[in-house]
């Protein structure tokens, strides 16, 4: 299929009306540079995008989810359609006509507990990461009327989206091994001495700047 | 009784009568007052607007810019680190999805075809000078919103919202270096097939415009398209809109190879516009130039 696809083109037909009757023909004009010699494997298809989705989000069956202490599933960046739910409304702000007529503000709401393309055990940790943004009902809004345009401000909505999930989703640091714990220990206990030492001396030069009856005084233990 | 009207009320009263004005009864005016270049007589001759004496009249002027001996003005100023090179740069004067959209609106364009710079030309809508080292169009983002068509579009240079808006009406676009023997033909084809000469071959991008033009992320015409189709994905999820389904459609997936210029010719043919032919080349040495496999000749 990608073979005719890569040697098809038009044949003008001058017509005597002047615009362009135009009629689709495979033939063969091919210089080095062809695309079927520099791509022989690709497929020039490129509007069928219909097996992509499946690689970033493939079907689960409901058993698939593991519970939430168990994996470690990373999130991919994928949102599905449909999954948020958006409304767009008026902007506030300066700016005129523009901000006063056009639904520049973008709001994307989604329900975090219903939502399987975020990796079950960060759910709990988004949920308790952005609880400013949730509603009682379990809604996370993120709203954004960054830019002038809505559709860069529906970008901005998503990118955050993104970068909420990602961030819940860091992994915890492992716990810290014996040999680790000694280690911190003896820093400490190090930076300690070292604090008590600088403190006694510093005590020491303040002593010496006394006046001779002042040091008496101490020495005695008056 | 004539003499009852004004100038005005005669005139109107003439093109009453007078046939509607078309393009088949206007004429220039005759180039009667045009001088003659010879300065003979006795208004054109004698000192021949020349004045008396001096360096205008002994073509002894100094240079262009000299000023009598102060420092002249365009030493004066000073250079701007800012436009350094200006007179070598590329430059990709815009058309916007706006003016796509209306054109395609008011069928100034027809989306059911493949859409490159010759038909954007075409349409006197857009206009470039290959001598201002313009080296095509850049397709910006202004209309977003608007913009409906389904097109398979061919650019020079196009901004990432550009490509999402006509990705996401199901339709094609392709960014496509032309060098500027090739862009003369393009921007006007008629004036071009006019002139007799083979269609030229088209050349491969310079190094400078070779990254732009292999990255998938510009849809380069030199790129992978397996990559491309990823890079489709990946900008749906982006800008949050759902890539339609398109059905298999020949002509949003029409491509020219790399060497092509124009859709339907190949480079090496000659177009007779005026009998209705196109003359093409037999020689196979000639043929092997413009398919770009010559050998080299052993000596």
């Amino acid at each position: 299929m990608f073979s005719t696809v890569a040697r098809c083109f038009l044949r003008i037909s001058l017509s005597s009306r002047g615009d362009a009757g135009i009629t689709v023909r495979k033939a063969g004009y091919k210089s080095r540079y062809s695309y079927d010699t520099l791509y022989p494997k690709s497929d020039f298809n490129v509007t069928d995008t219909r097996e992509l989705s499946k690689e970033y989000y493939p079907p689960k069956e409901p058993s698939q989810e593991l519970p939430e202490t168990e994996t470690q599933e990373e999130f991919n960046g994928y949102i599905p359609e449909g999954s948020l739910e958006f409304k767009y409304t008026l902007s506030g702000g300066p700016g005129g006509q523009h901000v006063n007529k056009v639904n520049s503000k973008v709001q994307a709401k989604f329900h975090i507990n219903s939502a399987d393309w975020i990796p079950a055990w960060i759910r709990p940790r988004l949920k308790e990461m952005e609880k400013s943004n949730i509603t009682k009902d379990g809604y996370l809004l993120v709203s954004s009327d960054k830019t002038r345009k809505q559709y860069l401000n529906k970008a901005d909505c998503l990118e955050r989206i993104r970068k909420m999930i990602w961030t819940a989703g860091v992994p915890d640091p492992p716990p810290p091994s014996e040999a680790e714990i000694m280690k911190k220990l003896i820093k400490q206990m190090k930076a300690n001495e070292v604090r008590i030492a600088e403190k006694r001396s510093q005590s020491l030069k303040k002593r010496n700047k006394a006046s001779a009856s002042v040091r008496f005084i101490q020495k005695k233990g008056f | 009784m004539a003499n009852m009207w004004s100038g005005v009320e005669k005139a109107i009263r003439m093109i009453k009568k007078m046939p509607r004005v078309q393009i088949t009864n206007v004429k220039d005016n005759t180039s009667k007052g045009r001088k003659s270049k010879m300065r003979r007589g006795q208004h054109g001759g004698d000192k021949c607007g020349r004045g008396n004496k001096g360096q205008g009249q002994r073509n002894n002027r100094p240079r262009l810019g000299f000023e009598g001996g102060n420092s002249p003005f365009y030493l004066r100023i000073p250079k701007e680190p800012y436009y350094k090179g200006h007179f070598l740069k590329k430059e990709y004067p815009p058309f916007s999805l706006l003016q796509l959209q209306r054109a395609i609106d008011l069928y100034r364009i027809d989306d059911s075809q493949p859409i490159d710079l010759a038909v954007l030309c075409n349409t006197k809508l857009y206009q470039m000078d290959v001598d201002l080292r313009h080296y095509g169009v850049h397709l910006t983002e202004e209309g977003f919103d608007l913009f409906q068509a389904q097109i398979n579009i061919e650019v020079q240079w196009a901004s990432e919202a550009a490509i999402a808006a006509v990705e996401s009406r199901g339709g094609v676009i392709t960014t496509r270096f032309y060098d500027p023997e090739s862009l003369r033909a393009l921007v006007n084809p008629v004036t071009f097939f006019k002139r007799g000469v083979p269609i030229p071959r088209c050349k491969l991008p310079p190094m400078e415009l070779l990254d732009y033009y292999s990255d998938p992320k510009n849809r380069g015409y030199l790129s992978d398209p397996d990559l491309i189709k990823k890079e489709r994905f990946e900008l749906s999820q982006k800008y949050g809109y759902s890539l339609p389904e398109v059905p298999y459609n020949e002509m949003l997936l029409l491509r020219k190879d790399p060497r092509q210029v124009f859709y339907g010719l190949q480079p090496g043919w000659v177009v007779n516009l005026r009998d209705r032919v196109i003359l093409k080349p037999k020689d196979p040495e000639i043929k092997q130039y413009y398919e770009d496999r010559l050998e080299a000749k052993s000596v």
